[in-house]
């Protein structure tokens, strides 16, 4: 059975959480707490619903979906390969049906052969600036702070700018890098983010490799180098990454 | 974010918490690129399917989001080590839960030797989704008013916002909160997780 919610009961878990209980009421709180373990439970329940508002915990788990659904738009092609090997008794109507379609895709392709999306197309199409927040710790150089703030605020110039001085002294960061090239590529100095993007990637495995190629590919489309950028796409779709089913789907619109 | 430096830096368990922490997205794709096919084979053959996976590898994350907005976190293994304990010890509670395994076949059973995950943790985040699924259920109206109460929103401004007099918001806000209590006492799973 369970025991009674009482308005007053409420009321005192809402004090408490607001900080606005009075001595005295804290201390019955106390007592209450030790004593009563349905009370108990019940301002457990709204400290932790207010602590998880607080956090955004919803915010957090809302972008780790999205990332999901870029790997869950990976085609499983190893299980295709499978099933088709295992009911040969259907394998003439696959094939008959793969011929059709080719047939058709390449009807339609001669037919429509001007609608193919251009390089800058699919750049202006998949290009998003990264990401949404970025926060500094208290020993960090104040070019870097400047740079970071001036960064989350889109001021990309001044981003850059600061980037430039604390990378002239700190060559080898791979984080100011990374923003540097994004800075260059909002700023339409591709070529210039395409040189940092591929240092970074030339530095091997680190937080911002995937991401760095991601990127470098973005660039090449930018500035119209197709066959980089579909090697780059190339090596994205054989990594398996989360970036792999949109450089799939990109290099399906380069074709 | 916390931009990192050196390549032989960037990998370190601080500027991965750091970027679990500040929500970034280079970073969470990152952790997602180095461990999620890992966590997936763990599921996989062991009863679970891609979503459980998914949910797994999203509940560990969770939990060390949660764990590094309270305290200061600090291991001594590797973020590796660590995260596929979490893994682990939550898919043995889901499936003791489920009542089809007490034990899990174990991939990388050197990895986590000493390894000790502090199961308040993996229960505070439970806890936490139990109350949410009840929250979710919850008529528009009374989400709206819970969610500005705990924003810690004032009375007078949920009335406001609300459209309603000063009493009825608080009669209102009292009725959503016991709803709310009712559904999640009712649940089957609340004894199992109290704290």
């Amino acid at each position: 059975m369970e025991q009674h919610i009482n308005a007053q009961d409420l009321e005192l878990i809402e004090k408490y959480l607001s900080q606005e209980a009075t001595a005295q009421e804290i201390s019955v709180i106390e007592k209450r707490l030790k004593e009563d373990k349905a009370f108990a439970e019940r301002l457990s329940i709204f400290q932790t619903l207010k602590q998880g508002n607080e956090m955004d915990i919803e915010g957090f788990r809302s972008d780790l979906d999205d990332i999901y659904r870029d790997y869950d738009q990976q085609p499983q092609e190893e299980a295709k390969v499978i099933q088709l090997n295992t009911h040969r008794k259907r394998s003439f109507y696959w094939i008959a049906a793969a011929v059709s379609i080719l047939l058709l895709s390449t009807v339609y392709l001669i037919i429509n052969q001007a609608s193919v999306s251009s390089p800058q197309d699919l750049y202006a199409a998949h290009y998003t600036t990264p990401p949404e927040n970025i926060s500094t710790r208290d020993e960090q150089d104040d070019h870097l702070v400047a740079a970071i703030q001036a960064y989350n605020v889109n001021d990309f110039k001044k981003a850059l700018e600061e980037f430039e001085i604390f990378l002239s002294t700190n060559q080898n960061h791979i984080g100011a890098i990374f923003y540097q090239g994004i800075c260059e590529l909002e700023l339409g100095k591709t070529d210039d983010a395409i040189e940092h993007f591929n240092t970074i990637i030339n530095e091997g495995d680190s937080v911002y490799l995937n991401s760095a190629k991601w990127y470098l590919a973005l660039s090449y489309l930018k500035a119209d180098r197709k066959q980089e950028a579909i090697k780059t796409l190339e090596d994205i779709k054989d990594s398996g990454s989360s970036y792999a089913a949109k450089a799939i789907l990109i290099l399906e619109e380069l074709d | 974010m916390q931009l990192t430096d050196k390549k032989e830096r960037a990998l370190s368990n601080e500027d991965i918490f750091d970027g679990i922490k500040h929500r970034d997205r280079v970073v969470l794709r990152s952790i997602y690129d180095s461990y999620f096919p890992m966590i997936m084979d763990l599921i996989l053959k062991n009863s679970g399917n891609q979503e459980d996976a998914r949910d797994i590898f999203h509940d560990a994350l969770t939990v060390i989001f949660e764990k590094i907005n309270k305290e200061q976190l600090s291991i001594s293994s590797s973020f590796k080590t660590y995260f596929y304990a979490i893994c682990k010890n939550l898919w043995l509670m889901s499936l003791r839960k489920k009542k089809t395994a007490q034990k899990i076949n174990d991939l990388n059973p050197n990895m986590e030797d000493s390894i000790e995950i502090n199961e308040q943790d993996l229960l505070y985040h439970q806890r936490y989704k139990l109350y949410m699924k009840h929250f979710d259920k919850m008529g528009e109206d009374c989400k709206k008013i819970l969610k500005l109460f705990l924003q810690g929103e004032s009375l007078k401004n949920i009335a406001v916002e609300m459209g309603f007099t000063d009493s009825y918001a608080k009669k209102r806000k009292h009725t959503c909160q016991k709803q709310l209590i009712l559904a999640i006492e009712g649940d089957g799973s609340f004894n199992e997780l109290r704290s």
